[in-house]
Order: structure tokens, then C-alpha cells, then sequence
């Protein structure tokens, strides 16, 4: 990445309104930097989501529409852990694949969709989507622009599982180290680990993850993964 | 009344010639401090004890009990809100009450808590390391009532050989940081509970019975139970050969 297309985007991110959340701004810069419509970040886990931010209302309506139908390019890039671009929503393979959600999109005038997964610690956590009103696919300075938004995103939303807040706006969410767990923790994040056949360490991401999109605290998730009433799902990439 | 007090001395020498014996050979500060809280049980009147130490984020973590149950480390760990256990750890002092029932005010959390799961008394002692309070063992009793002098100073003493353990695994880990020792135990006792966790989903059982499992295992194949577990959690060890109490050939 040349230094001038680094500086040109943390202007756009610096000229965005300081009172909005740091993960609109990093929409709203996205938007603008890659001029598109509309951009929209979300935390996904187990299909289930939590729009934590939008470059304007559109854009948070299409994103909670993803989570709402629970489908949609975002859950393509996650599954597949790389970009997934649908370049003409209205085409009649966009329309099998999401049902519901490609219909719902270009009623509200979504003509293209790019989605870039946020991955942290070689997972992916949640996405940034990129909204076009017409079709058409990006070309390859907005996917690096992109790219780096997805991975400010990403760092936003890792920071956020960690604290109480994003710039001020409370979530339920718990300390990120290990050590602030009790035991019944440490056990769901043995048993998540041989469920999906990953590292305990990942194991416990999954859970704060999941237990932050759920609303719950990280200890009663565990309370139930231990009681099997919640299984944590893996990522499936069969759309 | 002497010979009871006499067979009772002699449990306590039996008790230290066996931690002192652990702490010479290659020794596993869990394994050491569950032993101590086993040996609080069987010498004082009390029902359950815990060895509580204070992590890096200023938690109290539960790293060994008499009873090996979630729903007893639960209780403990329950006083990271209220209860003996932090009263001792701020403190320092030695924290008692022979009645949980009169304790409610003071103890919002963990007194309704621990009355519900069948317990009356408490009494906690601090664990010094030099000058700094580094946890406290927590004591609990089913009946009421208050532990007499010569208990309170036996426990006393076991608290002071736990300390004494946990600085000897620093020693003999040949680290310079006087935190090592603790730190270890606390990454031990976290491996343990993920490794208890992967046991219980592979074999379809409880925790509970996941960690019975896991203890037989090591003790069948003479092996420290902090090592298993770690080697479970990181795959190094083959699940499948984990069974209970040594009920089936292993590979030794």
C-alpha cells in the first residue's frame, strides 16, 4: 500500500463527524473513500448477528436485514474467511442463494453487495459489508480500500469484546484475558473446543463472541454450553 | 480426649513428612496444594476446603479443593463479589462465622449462596507471600458454630505450608519473579477446567466426572495432573486413552 492512499484514507476517516460511534466512521470513510452507497459492520456468531455499525440508515437497515433472514453475502465471506462480492444482486443466482434477503436488499435499492470478513486471531468474528446502488463489480483500489477498513473494523470490534464500550455506547461485554474468567468458563471453552475441533484460546473468543451477540454474560453462556442447552455452532460453507 | 488428640497430631506429622516429601521431588503445586486441602478436611471440622489465590486481574481463582465439584468452585469463586474469602484476602486477617444465617448484610452474595448448597460456617485464612496477601484458604462447615483453638491453629499452619509450596515452585522453576509460582498454578488450575471441559464433551459426562477421569489417568500412569491436562487441551494427548481410575490398559 502506497503512503499517500494510507494518508488520503485516515483523512476520510478524520473528516467523518467526531460524535458517531468509531465503527460508523469507519463506515462512513468507507463509503466515501470507495464511493459506494453505503457501508455496514456486523458482529456474527452462529448466525446469529448484532449490527454494531452504518454509514447511514440504508445501509443499517440492509446490514440487520442479513441478520434478520440470516443470510446473505456477510455469511459467505465469514464461512469462507475471504471476501465474497455480489456484483449484481438482482441476478438470478443472487436471488436462490439469499431468498430472502436479495429481494428484501434491491427492494431497498441495493443493486450490489461486497463482503469483507473481519478476522482476528485467524477467525473471522463478523463483517464489513460494502453497498452499491448499482451493479457492478469493485475494481481492485476499492477492494484494498476495503480491506483496510475490514481490518480497522475488525480491530474496533476485537477492542470492543474486551471493554464495556465502543466510544462510550455500553454493551454487555466482559475483560478479554482469560484470568477474569471463573472455572465454568474454562470448561466451555474445553468442551467448544472438541465440539468444533479448534484451540481452547479461540474456544473462549467464540464464546465471548457469541455471548456478546446473545446479550448474556460470558460466565452464564458457559453455564449453558455446559449444560448443553447452547452448542455453539461451526462455520458451514454451504451457504 | 488425649488419644484423639494424640492420633490427630500424628495425621499432621503423617501430613508433613508427605508435603515434604512432595516439595523435594519434581512436584506439581496443584496436585500439592489439593493434597493440603484434602488433609484440612480429614484433620479439622470442617467439610470442604479451598486454596483461593489472587490472579492478574485481581480475581480470586479457586486452584485446588477438597471436593472437586463445579458446583463447590462455583461457590468459592462466587466471592470474587462477597464473602470470607475476599475479607481475608483484604485484610489479611483471619475471617470466621458460626453462623451464615446471621451473615446476610454482610455477606449479600455468598451467604444465601452457600446456605443453599447444605453450609453454616466459614473460616478463612489469609495466604502471606512476605508481606503481600496472595490468596487465603477457605474453610466451610455444615454444622454451625465456630472452629475450637487448636483447629484454628492447625489450619493456620496448613495455610502457611501452602504458601511455602507455592514459592517452592518458584525455586524450583528457577524463576526470579516472585509471582512465577502463583502464576503457574493459576495457568495450571485454568488447563485443568479447559481440559475437563474437552474430556466432558468427548465422553458424553460431566465435568465432574470429567475430572475424576482426568486425575485417574494421571495417577495410573504417575504422571502430573497439570501436564495431562495441558497435554489434552493441546491434542498432544490421545483422548480416547483417558478413561477413569486406570480401568484400561493404558500405553506406559
Amino acid at each position: 500500500m502506497d503512503d499517500r492512499r494510507l494518508e488520503r484514507l485516515l483523512r476520510s476517516l478524520h473528516a467523518t463527524e467526531p460524535s458517531r460511534r468509531v465503527l460508523d466512521r469507519i463506515c462512513g470513510a468507507c463509503a466515501e473513500a470507495t464511493a459506494a452507497q453505503g457501508a455496514g459492520v456486523s458482529l456474527i456468531v452462529d448466525r446469529q448477528s448484532e449490527v454494531l455499525g452504518s454509514s447511514d440508515a440504508r445501509a443499517a437497515r440492509v446490514e440487520s436485514l442479513q441478520g434478520e433472514f440470516a443470510e446473505g453475502p456477510c455469511f459467505d465471506a465469514i464461512a469462507q474467511l475471504r471476501p465474497y462480492y455480489e456484483p449484481d444482486l438482482t441476478s438470478p443466482g443472487a436471488m436462490r442463494r439469499w431468498p430472502s434477503f436479495a429481494p428484501a436488499a434491491a427492494a431497498d435499492g441495493v443493486g450490489a453487495v461486497f463482503a469483507f470478513p473481519l478476522v482476528t486471531g485467524g477467525i473471522a468474528l463478523g463483517a464489513l459489508d460494502v453497498y452499491a446502488t448499482g451493479a457492478g463489480p469493485l475494481d481492485d483500489e476499492q477492494v484494498s480500500d476495503s480491506l483496510m477498513f475490514a481490518d480497522l473494523a475488525a480491530l474496533a470490534v476485537d477492542n470492543a469484546l474486551g471493554s464495556s464500550t465502543i466510544d462510550g455506547v455500553s454493551l454487555v461485554t466482559e475483560a478479554a484475558e482469560s484470568w477474569a474468567y471463573s472455572s465454568v468458563v474454562h470448561n466451555a471453552s474445553g468442551m467448544i473446543s472438541e465440539q468444533l475441533q479448534i484451540g481452547v484460546d479461540e474456544a473462549l473468543l467464540r464464546l465471548r463472541a457469541f455471548a456478546f451477540v446473545t446479550g448474556r454474560k460470558v460466565a452464564d453462556l458457559a453455564r449453558l454450553v455446559l449444560d448443553r442447552a447452547v452448542r455453539i455452532e461451526p462455520w458451514t460453507d454451504d451457504g | 480426649m488425649a488419644e484423639a488428640a494424640r492420633g490427630r497430631e500424628l495425621a499432621l506429622i503423617d501430613a508433613l513428612v508427605h508435603l515434604a516429601d512432595t516439595l523435594v521431588d519434581d512436584y506439581d503445586v496443584i496436585e500439592f496444594l489439593q493434597f493440603l486441602t484434602e488433609r484440612c478436611v480429614e484433620l479439622s471440622e470442617v467439610d470442604e476446603a479451598a486454596v483461593m489465590l489472587t490472579n492478574p486481574t485481581g480475581h480470586l481463582q479457586s486452584v485446588a479443593a477438597s471436593t472437586e465439584r463445579t458446583r463447590l468452585l462455583e461457590l468459592f469463586e462466587l466471592q470474587n463479589q462477597d464473602g470470607p474469602c475476599l475479607d481475608a484476602f483484604r485484610t489479611g486477617e483471619v475471617v470466621v462465622s458460626g453462623d451464615l444465617a446471621a451473615e446476610v448484610d454482610r455477606w449479600p452474595t455468598f451467604a444465601p449462596r452457600a446456605m443453599e448448597v447444605g453450609f453454616s460456617a466459614v473460616h478463612s485464612v489469609p495466604l502471606r507471600l512476605r508481606r503481600e496477601v496472595i490468596g487465603a484458604l477457605n474453610l466451610l462447615r455444615v454444622s454451625t458454630g465456630k472452629l475450637d483453638d487448636a483447629d484454628a491453629r492447625l489450619v493456620r499452619a496448613l495455610s502457611d505450608i501452602a504458601t511455602i509450596g507455592l514459592i517452592q515452585e518458584r525455586t524450583i522453576k528457577g524463576s526470579q519473579s516472585t509471582s512465577a509460582g502463583l502464576q503457574n498454578a493459576l495457568t495450571s488450575r485454568i488447563r485443568i477446567e479447559q481440559a475437563k471441559g474437552v474430556l466432558a464433551e468427548r465422553r458424553s459426562v460431566s465435568t465432574d466426572a470429567a475430572f475424576d477421569m482426568l486425575r485417574g489417568y494421571a495417577r495410573h500412569h504417575r504422571l502430573k495432573i497439570s501436564e495431562v491436562a495441558a497435554d489434552i487441551v493441546t491434542r498432544r494427548l490421545d483422548i480416547a486413552t483417558v478413561t477413569g481410575g486406570g480401568d484400561t490398559p493404558g500405553t506406559d
